[in-house]
């Protein structure tokens, strides 16, 4: 069933439509606060907020854009609030490493390489993160990714720059 | 993933969500959505109420012009003016309280609360602009039946020389209305007003009686989906801004 049906369907009341609509999108909205949080419990906690929210405002969805943008500025605006009064985790999840290789000296060289990435990726300004985990991990459009975090496409694009640029450079002098 | 590309981005995997978790947030929102029942309110509430809302000066125009089409009708009749003459320039004054209805929200500064009400403020909006335009097609429509009994001519003639100024007048203080601010924009639907009145004291209406049916026809359809695209794009906006502030 389309995402417009399922909606429909929800503001009438319907509960086997929510949790359609909640099977859908859960995943992805999981994934986007867990990367934003960097812990795997916060972000079940958010994701748990992020959908309640979305009961909440339902109504004020008026089709004029994808649900799943809508979603995910909902799921943008509640990281904000929460990391505004938490610190960032310090030490990600290890559950988080999907080694591929077989070797186990790979897997730990690859763990090692990831945690180093990801404490710079966590050390970018919040906009610049939350940017870059649109564009590089959910796949968002540049004009989508602007107005999920409400800004001009020439800063989303700008934020999307400037914190790849800072990312490349630590990487190119570490190598 | 674009992710897979960046030798600089970390390339790590979210594992699936803990299935216990996923099962109490969809029992949650269920909770939480039998609190959130659908207003089961009928749509003609709404409607009655948006019309009890609608201005005395709305309503007094509208009664205006068609008091006007009534006297020329029976003075007029028999003096050599066209009814449709009469009509170019009599429709123009509809609209004179009607438009800055599409401007009130942002005048008074009521957008904020509309939107917290039980309807959302484009379908009020919608509603409103609905039930102005009934009240307006219903004066002219009285007013060309009128002046068509009186005139013996044509009524769907008289209506479309009534319909074609009307629209024109409408569509262009409504662009100003989604291009200026607001005190700017409903001085600018003075200023076209302004401008129709002076243009009806003219031999002007005459002239536009000499252009042929098939051109005042498809002048009506292109007027009314430009007003209509108009009005679309207003409430939308208006949405637009309210939903991201």
């Amino acid at each position: 069933m389309a995402d417009m049906q399922l909606i429909h369907l929800t503001r009438q009341g319907d509960k086997a439509a929510l949790e359609a609509l909640i099977e859908r999108y859960y995943d992805g909205i999981y994934a986007y606060c867990c990367r934003r949080t960097g812990n795997a419990e916060a972000g079940a906690d958010l994701t748990q907020d992020v959908f309640l929210k979305l009961v909440q405002s339902m109504e004020c969805y008026r089709f004029t854009g994808k649900f799943r943008n809508f979603l995910f500025t909902i799921a943008v605006n509640t990281c904000r609030d929460y990391l505004r009064t938490q610190k960032p985790a310090v030490e990600f999840d290890e559950a988080w490493q999907a080694p591929e290789a077989q070797d186990p000296g790979a897997v730990l060289e690859r763990q090692e390489q990831n945690a180093v990435l990801r404490r710079r990726l966590d050390a970018l300004p919040g906009v610049q993160r939350e940017a870059l985990i649109l564009y590089y991990y959910h796949n968002f459009k540049l004009r989508e990714v602007a107005a999920i975090t409400g800004v001009p496409l020439a800063t989303a694009k700008s934020r999307i720059r400037q914190g790849l640029s800072k990312l490349r450079r630590q990487y190119e002098q570490e190598v | 993933m674009r992710h897979k590309y960046l030798p600089y981005l970390p390339q790590e995997d979210i594992p699936a969500p803990d299935p216990r978790r996923k099962a109490q947030t969809i029992q949650r929102c269920k909770a939480h959505l039998s609190r959130y029942a659908p207003d089961k309110s009928p749509f003609r509430a709404l409607f009655r109420s948006q019309l009890s809302y609608q201005s005395a000066l709305v309503w007094g125009s509208q009664a205006l012009v068609l008091l006007i089409a009534i006297v020329t009708g029976i003075l007029l009749s028999h003096s050599g003016i066209a009814a449709g003459e009469i009509l170019i320039r009599l429709s123009p004054l509809c609209c004179l309280f009607t438009v800055p209805q599409m401007a009130a929200s942002p005048l008074y500064q009521m957008g904020e609360l509309e939107a917290s009400c039980k309807y959302n403020s484009g379908t009020v909006l919608l509603v409103r602009v609905a039930e102005t335009g009934l009240l307006n097609l219903l004066a002219l429509s009285c007013s060309a039946g009128v002046l068509a009994g009186s005139f013996h001519s044509n009524f769907f003639v008289l209506l479309l020389y009534a319909l074609v100024p009307f629209n024109a007048v409408n569509l262009l203080s409504l662009t100003c209305i989604r291009l200026l601010r607001v005190r700017f924009a409903l001085a600018g639907h003075g200023a076209i007003l302004l401008v129709a009145l002076i243009l009806s004291l003219t031999d002007f209406p005459k002239l536009l009686l000499e252009v042929h049916l098939v051109t005042w026809a498809t002048l009506l359809i292109a007027t009314t989906a430009a007003l209509v695209l108009q009005t679309r794009s207003i409430i939308q906006h208006k949405e637009e801004l309210l939903q991201w502030s």
